[in-house]
C-alpha cells in the first residue's frame, strides 16, 4: 500500500504529533508520511502547498495564541479571530484538490474573571466557545473541502488535566501532553480512511448480539432489550447506534444461525426492539456457514467482502470468520456488555467524508431489494407475485466475456446446485467437444440480476448428460430453471439424442432441489452413495416456461 | 557523581533519543549530539522525572542542557 501523505500546517510546536501519527496509521494499516511546516509559517506554507507532490490530507493546526494577536492580548476579540481564520480557511478553499482538517480550539477553562452573574457571558471561555460553533457550521457547510477535529470535545474526553501541557505550553510552544496528540493522530488517520471508505456493511448475529439470550430458549419476547433493564439497555442501546448508522449509509444485514422464524419474531415482536425487517439490506438466518453466508450476502448486494464488518459473540464464529474472510472486519461482543454500544462506531470503520454518488447507488439498490420483499406479502399467489416482477430472460450459449462470471457461480453456488462441480476460468474457457455451456441472465421491473443461471451439457452418443445445472440464490423460487432447461433443449443440435440423462449429487447444502428431475418427469435409475441419477425423453418432460418469464432475443 | 544516577539518566537519554547507549559522550550536550533538539529535549525531561519520580524545577528545564547538568539534577532533588 503506497504511504499517505500528510501536511501539517501548524503555529505551535506540534512536532510531537509525528510518532502518534505513524503508530495510529499503522494500527489502521495504513502507512503515513507526515511532513512538518515551518513553525508559524501558515500562510507561506500554504502558498507554496500547490508546487508540493500531491498530499492525501492537509491538516491546519492552529491555536488560539498565535492567532489575531494572541487570545490573552487585550485586543483580541471574537470577530478579529474570526476575521483571521476566514482569511486562513479562504487560502486553504483556494489550493483546491486536498482536503483539509481543521480543529477547534481548547475553550480556557479559567476565563481570569470573578464568578459573577456579569461575567458569565463575558471572557475569553464563552468568545473560544462561541468561535468553537462557528467553526463547526462553516466545516459543516463546506464539507467538500473541509473535515473537523474538535479539540474542545477530545480535550473534554479525557480531562483538561490530561490533555494540556501548561509547563511545556509556555516555555516551550508544545501545549499538548501525549495523550492528547495520540488522540488527535487518531483522528488525523480517521479522516484519511474516510476520504476512500472501504466498508460499507455491518453483518449481526442475532442472539447475544442483536439481544440477551437466546431466543430459541426464553421466546422471542423474553430475550433482553428492555431498556429500563441490564443487560436490555446494553443491546437497547446498541440497535439504536444501529439505525444511526443505517441513516449513515451503512447497510445492515442479519448473519445468524437460528430458527429463521424465531428471528423474526423478536424483531417483530419484541416491544423494545428498535430494528424492524425493513432495515436489514439482507438476511441469512440459517444453520449454513456464516462464512459462506457472508459470501453469498455480499455476491447479493454486488459487494466484496472486504466491504464487510462482522459482529458476534460466538468465539468459534468470530475465529471463523478470521479465519475464512480475512477481509472482513472481525469484532466481537466484549465480555463486558457495557462496553458493546459504542464498539462498532469506536472502530471509525464506516467514517465518509461526504455522501458519495456510490453511497447513494447502494441506498437505491437496498431500497430496490426491500421493493421486491415487501411486495412479496401483497400478493394471493406465488404465480401473482412473479407475474408482478415482469422477469425478462435472457438464455444463450456462454460468451467469452461471461467466462469469468460463470466460473465463479460454479465455485460459489451451493443451494441450487445439481451437482456441485467446481470448474476454473480455465476449464469452462476450454473447448471440449461435445460440451455445451449455457448462461441464463435475467432483469425484473426493479433492476438488472444479472447473470444468474449456468447448465452445462455433454451431448454424448446415447444421451445429452446434464453435468451441471445451477442458479443464484439471488433468483431462487422464481421458477426459472423450467424455462432455463426448457430452452437450453431446444437449442440442442437436431442430431442430438432424444435421450436426457442428469444426476443429483447430494451435499450438505443442496436438498432443496433433490426432487428437481423427478419433478420434471425423469425417472432414477441408478443410486450410488450421494450421487442419484435420473434419466427420461427429452420430449416428455413435465415442466413448461411459466407464462411470467418473457424469453428476450439472444443479446 | 553517583555512578548509579549517571547509568540511569543514560539509560533514559538512550531510550528517548533512540540511539546507542555507548554513543553518549560524558559531557553530552545538544551540541554534540544531534538528537538532542528541542523536541527531545521535553522528552528527555518528561522521561527523567517519570524515572526518578522527581519534578524539574522552571530553572531546570530551561537549563537542563549537559548530561551533567542533568545528573546534578536528579541527585540535588534525590
Amino acid at each position: 500500500m503506497p504511504e499517505s501523505k500528510i501536511f501539517i500546517l501548524r503555529n505551535f510546536a506540534v512536532d510531537h504529533i509525528k510518532r502518534p501519527l505513524e503508530k495510529a496509521g499503522q494500527l489502521q494499516g495504513l502507512p503515513v508520511e507526515v511532513t512538518l511546516g515551518g513553525y508559524d509559517n501558515v500562510v507561506q506554507d500554504m502558498l507554496s502547498l500547490p508546487g508540493q507532490p500531491g498530499h492525501d490530507l492537509i491538516v491546519c493546526s492552529l491555536t488560539l495564541d498565535g492567532l489575531a494577536g494572541g487570545l490573552w492580548s487585550p485586543s483580541w476579540s471574537l470577530e478579529k479571530a474570526k476575521d483571521a481564520l476566514t482569511d486562513l480557511y479562504a487560502l486553504l478553499e483556494k489550493q483546491g484538490r486536498t482536503r483539509v482538517a481543521l480543529n477547534t480550539f481548547v475553550p480556557p477553562l479559567n476565563p481570569w474573571l470573578p464568578q459573577t452573574p456579569a461575567s458569565s457571558h463575558s471572557g475569553r471561555t464563552t468568545a473560544v466557545r462561541e468561535l468553537n460553533q462557528w467553526i463547526r457550521s462553516f466545516v459543516e457547510e463546506k464539507a467538500g473541502v473541509f473535515s473537523l477535529i474538535d479539540w474542545e470535545n477530545l480535550a473534554a474526553g479525557i480531562g483538561y488535566e490530561a490533555a494540556l501541557d501548561p509547563r511545556f505550553g509556555m516555555m516551550m510552544k508544545a501545549p499538548f501532553k501525549a495523550a492528547f496528540l495520540e488522540l488527535y493522530a487518531t483522528e488525523i488517520i480517521r479522516i484519511v480512511q474516510a476520504v476512500r471508505p472501504r466498508k460499507k456493511v455491518l453483518a449481526l448475529d442475532g442472539d447475544n448480539t442483536l439481544w440477551g439470550g437466546v431466543v430459541g430458549e426464553l421466546g422471542p419476547t423474553n430475550v433482553a432489550i428492555d431498556p429500563s433493564e441490564y443487560p436490555g439497555i446494553a443491546f437497547y442501546r446498541l440497535q439504536f447506534e444501529l439505525l444511526q448508522l443505517r441513516e449513515q449509509g451503512v447497510l445492515l444485514v442479519a448473519c445468524s444461525k437460528n430458527n429463521e422464524a424465531d428471528f423474526w419474531e423478536v424483531i417483530e415482536k419484541h416491544p423494545h426492539c428498535l430494528l424492524k425487517r425493513e432495515h436489514f439490506a439482507a438476511t441469512r438466518i440459517n444453520w449454513t456457514d456464516k462464512a459462506e453466508n457472508l459470501a453469498s450476502m455480499a455476491e447479493e448486494l454486488r459487494l466484496t467482502l472486504d466491504s464487510f464488518v462482522f459482529l458476534d459473540d460466538n468465539p468459534a464464529e468470530v475465529d471463523r470468520i478470521r479465519q475464512a474472510c480475512p477481509d472482513v472486519t472481525v469484532l466481537q461482543v466484549p465480555e463486558h456488555l457495557y462496553r458493546l454500544p459504542g464498539l462498532v462506531s469506536g472502530q471509525r470503520l464506516f467514517d465518509r467524508v461526504s455522501l458519495s454518488a456510490e453511497d447513494l447507488e447502494r441506498a437505491r439498490l437496498y431500497e430496490v431489494e426491500q421493493q421486491r420483499t415487501s411486495s412479496r406479502s401483497s400478493f394471493q399467489s406465488v404465480d401473482d407475485f412473479l407475474r408482478s416482477l415482469e422477469m425478462r430472460a435472457d438464455i444463450h450459449e456462454m460468451k467469452a466475456e461471461e467466462i469469468e462470471r460463470v466460473s465463479q457461480l460454479t465455485q460459489r453456488t451451493n443451494q441450487f446446485n445439481l451437482t456441485t462441480r467446481r470448474y476454473t476460468e480455465t476449464e469452462i474457457g476450454a473447448e471440449v467437444p461435445g460440451r455445451k455451456i449455457f448462461t441464463l441472465s435475467v432483469a425484473d421491473r426493479f433492476g438488472d440480476l444479472g447473470l444468474v443461471g449456468v447448465a452445462i451439457l455433454h451431448i454424448l452418443d446415447d444421451c445429452v448428460e446434464v453435468d451441471s445445472f445451477l442458479l443464484s440464490c439471488r433468483v431462487i423460487g422464481r421458477k426459472l430453471e423450467h424455462a432455463f432447461l426448457l430452452s437450453i433443449l431446444q437449442e440442442l443440435p437436431a442430431h442430438a439424442p432424444s435421450l436426457l440423462r442428469a444426476a443429483y449429487r447430494r451435499t450438505a447444502k443442496n436438498a432443496q432441489v433433490a426432487s428437481l428431475w423427478s419433478d420434471f418427469g425423469l425417472q432414477t435409475t441408478e443410486t450410488e452413495g450421494d450421487n442419484i441419477v435420473f434419466t427420461g425423453e427429452i420430449g416428455s418432460l413435465t415442466c413448461e416456461t411459466p407464462s411470467f418469464i418473457l424469453l428476450t432475443a439472444n443479446s | 557523581m553517583n555512578p548509579d544516577v549517571l547509568k540511569r539518566v543514560r539509560q533514559v537519554m538512550a531510550a528517548t533519543f533512540e540511539i546507542d547507549e555507548a554513543s553518549i559522550p560524558d559531557d553530552a550536550s545538544p551540541e554534540n549530539l544531534e538528537r538532542w533538539d528541542s523536541l527531545h529535549n521535553m522528552n528527555l525531561i518528561v522521561a527523567l522525572e517519570q524515572e526518578f519520580g522527581i519534578q524539574f524545577s522552571d530553572d531546570d528545564v530551561m537549563g537542563a542542557l549537559s548530561l551533567p547538568k542533568l545528573v546534578s539534577i536528579v541527585e540535588r532533588q534525590q
